[in-house]
């Protein structure tokens, strides 16, 4: 029989679900909304699902043709967000929980799926700032940075099992919630304190057997680069004499080797960066036996030679219902990331490609290599510099057994091992580079070749037991939740290298010499044990309450700190159920929601923080020729250790107008991290590191704010989704401490964590006169650099406040000079369906950001580097006495424009094009492929990015950085999907 | 639920894979011997470029070197940029501290197993540590002046809130530890590189001449000369190569060896940028102008030494220890010459672009000259920038100098002073001390001849091996030789004529003939003007962040004089 499904405008449905009832007889709407099926008998019942819209189910007859009509689900009542430890109904959630459909994720062209976060959700700070293959990963934060001695990365979960967001296929994901407050995370008590994710993958649904193939490939291109002078140019403004310019322009033709003209960023971003990305998956079953299984061939590479990510992924969940009161899901999921670069550090390839100035040679016209600086030839060191391998081999296992034995009442047990091996290998080669020309003497760089091994192996053990338990007594609705759960980590390392490889081919270690082996090993494991509890309520759906606890104990604590309780509330209450409210009744949703809970912090980098530990090695002497083994405790054991606790409080209105065309959200909240866990100083004498203690405060205070708008215009629908978030952060206390510096940053109380730190400028020296008269600086200075202030730091009368300045300028004539944490975040995610066409453009940005950078990254000519085009124009000169930067002259680390100052501290905000896309379904196909579905598609990632900073320099990057960066790059990509 | 809650205990009960603790441990020999180990640990102490801090001291902060950068705390120091918030002080303090710290853990424990070890391995044990103790102490109060003193193991930190102690009662502790050790270690090293009696007996003579007390540095240093344990290397040059390595001349080093460690990069940091060095680390031209004429005269006294030839017929050390322009080095004739655009072979064919010459590249030696002592030639010549060779802490020259330096302060001149200062002037010109004809050998009974030529001796003898700097401190010259412009080498040496002056306390003056030299004004060089505060460089300052710990605590700790 055939049959069409459209929407309440009379539109035709694509991609609706049809089956019939107790059978895996399925099928999927076509582009106008048709279906063909071949149903058993005039008995049969036609079920039709739809995302958003009411489930219908239609009596056959003896009909052959048929038309179904789709409601919207308007209230979206039945809307089911993922949540810890089970799911809820939208509608009845109190704590802050954002979701994001797999959809979202699997339109961008990202191997990483952190990348796919970035202007997705309000109050996750998603930021990519490198493109190079297999660590592109976005950093994310979850509502500002509150720790300071541990991580600040969230809890990321994969089907309810602590995991990694990047290490799967971002195809498989079906749906990701984001747990913000301490409300919705507190059941994850001592590892939620920077927030959780969920990932739930993709399961087999009830219906036919459906294979799908998916596909994309495309090229990429630095979205941004620094442009330099050329060499004639290079030694005009280095004030070379005419006569040497002339020479060096006659000659620069006929002899290339004496008198080159190099254009370093040309050769190092030589590659056209192909990327490619293949998945084919079967999905399907039965009421009894649901079945996916899903696997993925992924192939980036870059534009520089030698960076590739490659990533083989399967994945099998099943569902099996064994009969009414037991059921079994059985899932496996393995990987192998295969990581390659080049040897050399991003350091001595970027930086010095950034560096080194266009009268040097990168590759002779023999085709040897030039020297570069002083042997650090990039070019060489990424083609010819051997290369780092790492291969991550992964498998997780994840059975779990569901006892229904009474309505109401669901036990479960999940069981979930999980393997990694990680294996490293490092292969420093040795390249051969023309030291000089004329004479053809040689250096090898580096001095000897190395090869290093290193072997990781994880084990993690999980085991969880759930009881629930939910009831209805007439308006009243309960539900319960009790849990163990048990966590156990195992870890190895081993590692081996050697040195000298006469024969540099012989990758081996055995092919190395023997005098300079080195071996290394260590192991270490940790435990988590947990109780934990949730009580949902509700009356009528209008007030709503819900109360987690949960109770951890750690092996990282001494046994007298080792437990602590983490309680949550949260309340809510749903206006639009009360009868006072009905004359607004073009609200469908109006929810105020509060909550208040205690999260935990035990990710401290030490396993055993409380004891005193004895180092083996590490600490040695050498006697005759021999290396004697030494041992030595290095750092104070702190037996108090304990958790960082953080206290989140979050005020939230939800809105739905319009039947629910537009929804809003608005939350504000105040997030406090208490017992931060600081080394902080301790008396030298001690002669060990200072333990972490805990101690220091730090507050977040911001607003999320999100609003969407889903409509139709005649045959063009369409969605619009803005979010909006901006945190404030602020340390409240050090334990005691005014500051901790770290190089260019500081913590200090009353401003935000890791503020910029530096010499605040009064613009140039204009005269020697000024230079004379002024404080004394750093260096010989001329006419054109930077001037800096001479700050009040000592005190001149005794009343311990500094007054006076103290007529030098030294370190402690530095403030603070700018903050960059990411302010005032939004994004705009715009959605247009039109016919089979459909497009979808991510606007996201960044209102308010300092950066400061510095070396090569900004500085032009220093340390012997060359000049980008922006500097000759916006340089300091007589005449231009107000130029942006200070005069072109060289420099290096030690003098006034070679320190951190605010000359060198820019505005970092931004928008950015995040993702375009653009696609077809084709209409007719299944007669002639016999497929179900075929869509093409388009799609740009990293299209453009409007701001203020000097061409050439990316928003992106991050704070202080010197030049070591793989640059952000464009990805233009094409692919198709096909459904059979 | 019971049965897990049985086996939460064994689940949360871990310890670590991989590390004792200083609950069991100090058990047997092996063990004390893993803890000794790590106390004679800190006395690898490297600094930029993997360089000995020493050699940081030495050319950061005095008047013989400079360093362009990489040498935290000590440039800074030179240049007069420092601050009680500068880095490298807090870590030289904090490892000095570290070091100690490992000693009194070894010494307070070592009774634990004192039913498993032999009574006298145990004491050897013992005073190895009281001696690598002292040592970490002595450069403490000589940097530092007054510091926080303890013999006992800090486990908390509430009790390690220890006032400054006077500089005089710490050297008193010090020295009485030295004394007592050196009537406790063997005579001489059991195994190369270990401590033994001459090493406390040679420290005790530094500590005792640095803090001014002459009798108790004489005695001493007569220990240890007249126990005839120690000879000098018969060649200076030699002493600092891999050859030199295990001289009996050598009391107590700083070890390298292919596979520990990393290895200083001294051929880098000072070596040749046509061999592929950087040049970072040089000596000054007032370190050059310091070396005797072979007559013994300073050269502003000596009638031989003439400026147009500003490098013949002077003190060997001085090619011993630096590369001159128009010397060989490798295969190659260094100079350093600006105008020197090409850089010829040894037999004057040309080579190639010049890359000591600063037209060519501007970081090229600062001064025009180069530091041989430690520079590997073998090292350069194979393009490797490490060295294995040993840097040494403390050798036989100076037991002799400061056997001298005591005796002439106490006025007690006699033959076996004169005997003492020419061993080590013989020494240099690779002649017997009875050969007086063969080198400028001392004869005067003149104390303040004297005094002043002790100065040059130990100027040139220990140059670059970081004795310098507490030198112009004791002597209280710093304030005079530190605030300079540095110069650089001879431009035009065919018309050079003048000649600096050189005064009683060894500085050398170039007022009124400054554009005779090289006068390199490149900013990147900051450390070229040198700052100096008087009185107040005398000390480093006690970090700032020591000062700030203390009083988050509720307790204090004094600043050096002088503000910061």
């Amino acid at each position: 029989m055939r049959g069409r499904v459209l929407d309440e405008k009379q539109l035709p449905l694509p991609g609706a679900n049809i089956l019939v009832k107790g059978t895996t007889i399925g099928t999927v709407t076509d582009i106008d909304g048709e279906f063909s099926i071949n149903v058993p008998n005039s008995s049969s019942l036609l079920v039709i699902s739809f995302l958003g819209y009411l489930k219908q189910e239609v009596m056959i007859g003896t009909q052959s043709t048929i038309e179904v009509t789709l409601r919207t689900d308007l209230s979206d009542l039945s809307e089911v967000v993922v949540v810890g430890y089970g799911d809820q109904r939208k509608i009845n959630m109190t704590g802050s929980v954002e979701t994001i459909d797999g959809a979202a994720i699997a339109r961008q062209p990202v191997f990483q799926a952190s990348q796919a976060l970035v202007g997705m959700t309000p109050g996750l700070t998603a930021i990519q700032s490198s493109s190079q293959p297999g660590a592109d990963n976005a950093t994310l934060r979850i509502r500002g940075t509150g720790s300071l001695g541990a991580s600040n990365d969230p809890l990321v979960l994969v089907d309810g099992i602590q995991g990694d967001i990047d290490n799967i296929d971002p195809a498989d994901i079906e749906s990701i919630s984001v747990l913000k407050d301490a409300a919705a995370a507190a059941i994850y008590g001592s590892r939620g304190s920077n927030g959780v994710i969920l990932v739930t993958t993709k399961r087999g649904k009830e219906g036919a057997m459906r294979v799908s193939y998916n596909t994309y490939a495309g090229w990429q291109e630095p979205q941004t680069l620094p442009s330099y002078l050329g060499a004639i140019d290079f030694l005009r403004v280095t004030n070379t004499d005419a006569a040497t310019i002339t020479n060096y322009q006659q000659n620069m033709a006929s002899n290339p080797d004496l008198f080159p003209d190099t254009d370093w960023m040309n050769l190092l971003f030589s590659e056209n960066g192909f990327q490619q990305y293949h998945n084919l998956s079967v999905s399907g079953g039965t009421e009894n036996i649901k079945l996916l299984g899903s696997i993925s061939y992924t192939d980036q590479g870059a534009n520089v030679v030698n960076y590739n990510f490659k990533r083989y992924n399967g994945r099998f969940n099943s569902d099996i219902k064994i009969n009414e009161k037991f059921s079994v899901a059985f899932d496996l999921n393995f990987s192998q990331e295969l990581t390659t670069e080049p040897n050399s550090s991003l350091g001595a390839i970027f930086l010095d490609a950034y560096r080194i100035d266009p009268t040097q040679v990168a590759v002779h016209s023999d085709g040897s290599w030039g020297d570069g600086w002083s042997g650090q030839n990039p070019i060489a060191a990424a083609n010819d510099g051997g290369l780092n391998s790492n291969q991550n081999n992964y498998f997780r296992g994840l059975m779990r057994i569901n006892y229904s034995p009474i309505k109401d009442l669901n036990i479960s047990l999940t069981y979930s091992p999980e393997y990694r091996d990680i294996f490293d290998r490092n292969f420093n080669k040795m390249y051969t580079t023309i030291l000089d020309w004329d004479s053809k003497s040689t250096r090898n760089v580096p001095d000897r070749n190395s090869l290093s091994n290193a072997n990781t192996r994880l084990f993690e053990n999980n085991l969880i037991g759930l009881i629930t338990y939910s009831k209805t007594f007439k308006d009243h609705q309960f539900s319960l939740l009790g849990g163990y759960e048990m966590i156990k980590n195992n870890r190895a390392q081993f590692g081996a290298s050697r040195t000298d490889f006469i024969i540099d081919r012989l990758e081996q270690l055995d092919a190395g010499a023997e005098t300079n082996m080195r071996n290394n090993g260590s192991a270490t494991h940790s435990s988590l044990v947990s109780y934990f509890s949730r009580l949902n309520y509700s009356y009528k759906d209008k007030y709503l309450f819900e109360a987690n606890i949960r109770r951890d104990a750690s092996s990282r604590f001494a046994p007298e700190n080792r437990v602590s309780v983490f309680p949550s509330f949260s309340a809510g209450w749903r206006l639009t159920e009360e009868d006072f409210f009905r004359p607004l009744d073009f609200f469908t949703e109006f929810k105020l929601r509060a909550s208040w809970g205690r999260l935990g912090n035990q990710q401290i980098g030490n396993d055993f923080p409380y004891t005193s530990n004895i180092l083996l090695g590490n600490n040695n002497f050498i006697f005759g020729d021999r290396i004697g083994t030494g041992a030595a405790q290095n750092v104070l054991a702190n037996r108090g250790i304990r958790w960082e606790t953080t206290e989140t409080a979050n005020f939230a209105l939800d809105a739905g107008l319009i039947n629910n065309k537009l929804t809003f959200t608005f939350e504000y909240y105040i997030r406090t991290t208490k017992d931060i866990l600081l080394a902080l100083p301790i008396p030298r004498v001690v002669g060990l590191s200072a333990p972490l203690q805990n101690a220091g405060t730090v507050e977040n205070r911001g607003i999320d704010l999100s609003l969407n708008w889903r409509d139709a215009i005649g045959e063009l629908k369409y969605s619009v989704n803005f979010n909006f978030s901006d945190v404030k952060n602020r340390v409240m206390d050090l334990g005691g401490l005014s500051q901790i510096i770290g190089g260019n940053a500081i913590t200090t109380v009353g401003s935000p964590i890791g503020s910029i730190f530096g010499y605040q400028s009064m613009g140039f020296f204009q005269n020697q006169a000024e230079i004379n008269e002024a404080p004394r600086q750093f260096g010989a200075l001329i006419p054109g650099n930077i001037r800096f202030v001479d700050q009040s730091n000592i005190d001149s009368n005794g009343d311990g406040i500094v007054d006076s300045p103290d007529g030098r300028i030294n370190p402690d004539d530095r403030v603070i000079i700018g903050d960059p944490f990411p302010r005032l975040s939004y994004a705009l995610n715009l959605n247009l369906e039109y016919k089979g066409f459909d497009f979808s453009i991510l606007f996201q940005g960044v209102g308010k950001r300092d950066m400061f950078l510095q070396g090569d990254a900004i500085w032009p000519l220093f340390n012997a580097g060359k000049v980008q085009e922006w500097h000759v124009r916006d340089a300091w000169t007589p005449e231009r006495s107000d130029a942006r930067i200070p005069v072109l002259a060289p420099t290096s680390f030690g003098s006034n424009d070679a320190r951190a100052s605010d000359v060198w501290v820019f505005d970092a905000s931004y928008l950015a094009i995040r993702n375009l896309s653009f696609g077809y379904n084709f209409p007719t196909f299944k007669h002639k492929l016999k497929a179900q579905n075929l869509r093409v598609f388009t799609s740009i990632q990293n299209l453009a990015n409007f701001n203020n900073l000097p061409e050439g320099t990316n928003p992106l990057t991050p704070n202080g950085s010197g030049g070591a960066i793989f640059p952000i790059a464009r990805a233009y990509t094409f692919g198709a999907s096909l459904t059979f | 639920m019971f049965f897990l809650t049985s086996c939460n205990a064994d689940l949360l009960d871990l310890e670590s894979l991989t590390e004792p603790t200083d609950a069991n441990f100090f058990s047997n020999e092996e063990e004390l011997d893993l803890a000794l180990n790590g106390v004679y640990n800190s006395l690898v102490w490297p600094s930029g470029w993997g360089l000995p801090l020493q050699v940081g001291m030495d050319n950061g902060a005095t008047d013989i070197g400079l360093v362009r950068s990489g040498f935290a705390g000590f440039d800074e120091l030179g240049a007069g940029s420092h601050s009680a918030n500068s880095g490298g002080f807090r870590d030289v303090y904090s490892h000095l501290y570290t070091g100690i710290a490992r000693a009194n853990n070894l010494i307070n424990n070592i009774d634990r197993a004192a039913n498993v070890v032999p009574a006298d391995r145990l004491n050897q044990i013992k005073y190895e540590a009281v001696v690598l103790r002292a040592y970490y102490y002595h450069y403490l109060v000589f940097l530092f002046g007054d510091v926080p003193y303890t013999e006992e193991i800090i486990s908390n930190p509430s009790n390690a809130l220890l006032p400054r102690v006077n500089k005089e009662e710490v050297i008193d502790k010090i020295l009485a530890d030295l004394q007592e050790a050196a009537e406790n270690l063997p005579l001489a090293a059991t195994e190369k590189n270990r401590i033994f009696r001459d090493v406390a007996l040679t420290l005790h003579s530094r500590v005792a001449l640095y803090a001014g007390r002459y009798r108790e540095a004489a005695t001493s240093s007569k220990a240890v000369i007249d126990g005839g344990n120690l000879t000098l290397h018969p060649d200076y040059e030699e002493l600092f190569t891999p050859q030199g390595e295990g001289s009996s001349e050598t009391m107590l080093v700083m070890p390298y060896l292919d596979g520990f460690s990393d290895l200083p990069q001294f051929s880098a940091a000072q070596g040749s940028r046509n061999y592929g060095g950087f040049s970072v680390v040089v000596p000054t031209q007032s370190m050059i102008d310091s070396y005797e004429a072979i007559d013994g005269l300073p050269i502003d006294e000596s009638t031989i030494y003439d400026p147009k030839k500003p490098f013949e017929n002077r003190d060997p050390r001085l090619k011993s220890s630096i590369i001159t322009p128009q010397s060989q080095w490798g295969g190659i004739i260094f100079e350093s010459h600006p105008d020197s655009l090409e850089v010829r072979n040894v037999d004057g064919s040309v080579r190639g672009r010049n890359n000591d010459s600063r037209r060519v590249i501007w970081p090229a030696a600062f001064c025009g000259y180069l530091w041989k002592k430690y520079t590997n030639v073998e090292s350069q010549l194979i393009r490797r920038n490490w060295s294995e060779t040993d840097f040494i802490l403390m050798r036989y020259s100076e037991a002799l100098l400061n056997y001298a330096e005591a005796k002439i302060e106490l006025n007690e001149v006699d033959a076996s002073v004169h005997e003492a200062l020419n061993k080590v002037r013989a020494r240099a010109y690779g002649v017997p001390v009875g050969d007086t004809g063969s080198f400028p050998a001392v004869t005067s009974m003149d104390q303040a001849f004297l005094r002043t030529l002790i100065k040059r001796e130990r100027k040139v003898e220990f140059a670059n091996e970081g004795l310098r700097l507490f030198d112009i401190r004791r002597w209280n010259i710093a304030h005079k030789v530190m605030p300079v412009i540095l110069y650089g080498r001879i431009l035009d040496v065919k018309n050079a004529q003048f000649v600096p002056s050189i005064d009683e306390d060894g500085f050398v003056s170039y007022a009124g003939i400054e554009s005779q030299y090289d006068r390199n004004t490149d900013a990147r060089f900051p450390n070229a003007i040198r700052i100096f505060a008087n009185p107040r460089d005398y000390l480093l300052p006690i970090p700032q962040s020591e000062i700030d710990t203390y009083r988050a605590n509720g307790a204090e700790i004094t600043q050096n004089p002088g503000g910061y």
